[in-house]
């Protein structure tokens, strides 16, 4: 088994003994959802036309908790360090942490909506669109929150600043996913926005390892 | 050039906000070769040694690796230096195990050489606690470890008779010594005196 499975493994290992918030940030996309038809009374008309930005916007506060942590932990104890002397570039270490991440948000995100659509009221048979969307779209906010995550282990902090840089980023992800489920709903056609959402993935796929690493190593000067 | 270094600084200097911290400095390690770096608190030691294993920028001058440079050292397919820092790179949430088989399996420990570490260092009866439950000497006694079964040649070890007993100061010489007959090459930074014997010294 090579370095880079080892290394995802070892982070969802961690995910599972409990020393990330990744269950926290799951746990704020559900109770998020939930809360939705709690608040916005009897009325499902105006519900079923905004379903499709809510879980979007839940999908997209709820990776961006989990962001913070993405090199935190390993940065602090000194095992970011340990990795990269291995013999482990520096962008492997960062493409591994976004894969385990999106391992462990990402994809119980996406197999969640369906189930997240039945309660919010959205028409259930637009489900495959919203997953298709979250498929493409999650990858993306996972890879484009990496960076500032790496920043805001340079400066010490993160929380809120990290929060103000990440979303921003984030916008052009959260109007393509959520206009693709509007457009197919109106009778468009979705399939518009899903192309240039997926143009997006490979993109930040070329570019943010070696964003994230050169911030990474602005932290250890 | 001597390819029998392993370690080559030439003319290394590092200055931080205008504030000179070293400069002109030399060191060459050859194999079975340590140098202790001395000094008083906040003269420079980490900084150098974290230039030396290619975390910090130098403002000038070489780093060579086995003759050749390479800068970072974290640039190679196989790990070039193993560090010994301040902070101990304890995942608190995992087994003793956990922590030290992951580092044995990414650096491709056999398992003999392993077991040997931990028997070196008695911690068996560890193995299966998790690594919070560790005192910070015994945090330290597995740093230890990983470094005894790392296969890098040269260490970089910043204050590792920190938070240790005197036995353990002893197995930590022993295993310093057992390291220099393999071959190797050892740059640390030290308050305390750790009797080695040809050690070079260097006081910034």
């Amino acid at each position: 088994m090579n370095k880079f499975c080892r290394l995802i493994l070892r982070d969802i290992h961690l995910v599972i003994k409990g020393s990330s918030d990744a269950a926290a940030a799951l746990l704020f996309y559900l109770l998020a959802i939930i809360m939705f038809p709690l608040s916005s009374g009897t009325e499902s008309t105006l519900l079923t036309s905004i379903a499709g930005g809510a879980i979007w916007v839940a999908a997209l506060f709820s990776s961006l908790l989990s962001l913070d942590r993405l090199f935190r932990s390993d940065f602090e104890d000194g095992s970011l360090e340990q990795l990269a002397l291995s013999g482990i570039s520096l962008e492997t270490i960062v493409l591994s942490k976004c894969f385990a991440h999106w391992l462990t948000n990402g994809l119980p995100i996406v197999i969640l909506s369906p189930i997240l659509a039945l309660i919010i009221g959205l028409d259930f048979s637009y489900w495959w669109i919203l997953c298709l969307t979250l498929l493409i779209g999650t990858p993306s906010l996972t890879l484009i929150g990496a960076t500032p995550a790496a920043l805001s282990c340079a400066i010490g902090k993160g929380g809120v600043l990290t929060a103000l840089i990440i979303l921003p980023l984030m916008l052009p992800v959260l109007i393509l996913g959520s206009g693709a489920i509007t457009a197919e709903i109106s009778g468009l056609g979705g399939f518009g926005h899903i192309y240039a959402l997926t143009a997006i993935l490979p993109l930040s796929l070329l570019a943010v390892p070696f964003l994230a690493s050169k911030a990474l190593r602005l932290g250890w000067e | 050039m001597n390819k029998n270094f392993l370690i080559q600084a030439q003319d290394l200097s590092f200055e931080r906000s205008g504030r000179i911290i070293f400069s002109s400095l030399n060191i060459s390690l050859e194999e079975g070769q340590i140098i202790f770096i001395k000094g008083k608190n906040g003269s420079g030691k980490t900084s150098l040694l974290r230039c030396l294993a290619g975390f910090t920028p130098t403002t000038s001058g070489k780093i060579l690796w086995y003759g050749n440079e390479v800068l970072p050292a974290f640039y190679s397919e196989e790990p070039l230096v193993a560090w010994l820092g301040h902070l101990d790179a304890i995942k608190g949430s995992l087994t003793v195990k956990e922590n030290l088989l992951f580092f044995s399996k990414i650096w491709s420990v056999k398992s003999n050489t392993f077991n040997k570490c931990i028997k070196k260092l008695s911690f068996e009866k560890f193995m299966n606690f998790p690594a919070s439950w560790l005192s910070a000497g015994e945090k330290r006694r597995l740093s230890l470890i990983r470094l005894s079964f790392c296969p890098a040649k040269v260490w970089i070890l910043d204050e590792p008779s920190t938070f240790l007993d005197s036995d353990n100061r002893e197995i930590l010489i022993g295993i310093m010594n057992t390291h220099l007959k393999n071959k190797g090459a050892i740059v640390c930074a030290t308050h305390d005196s750790l009797k080695i014997s040809n050690a070079l010294e260097l006081t910034l």
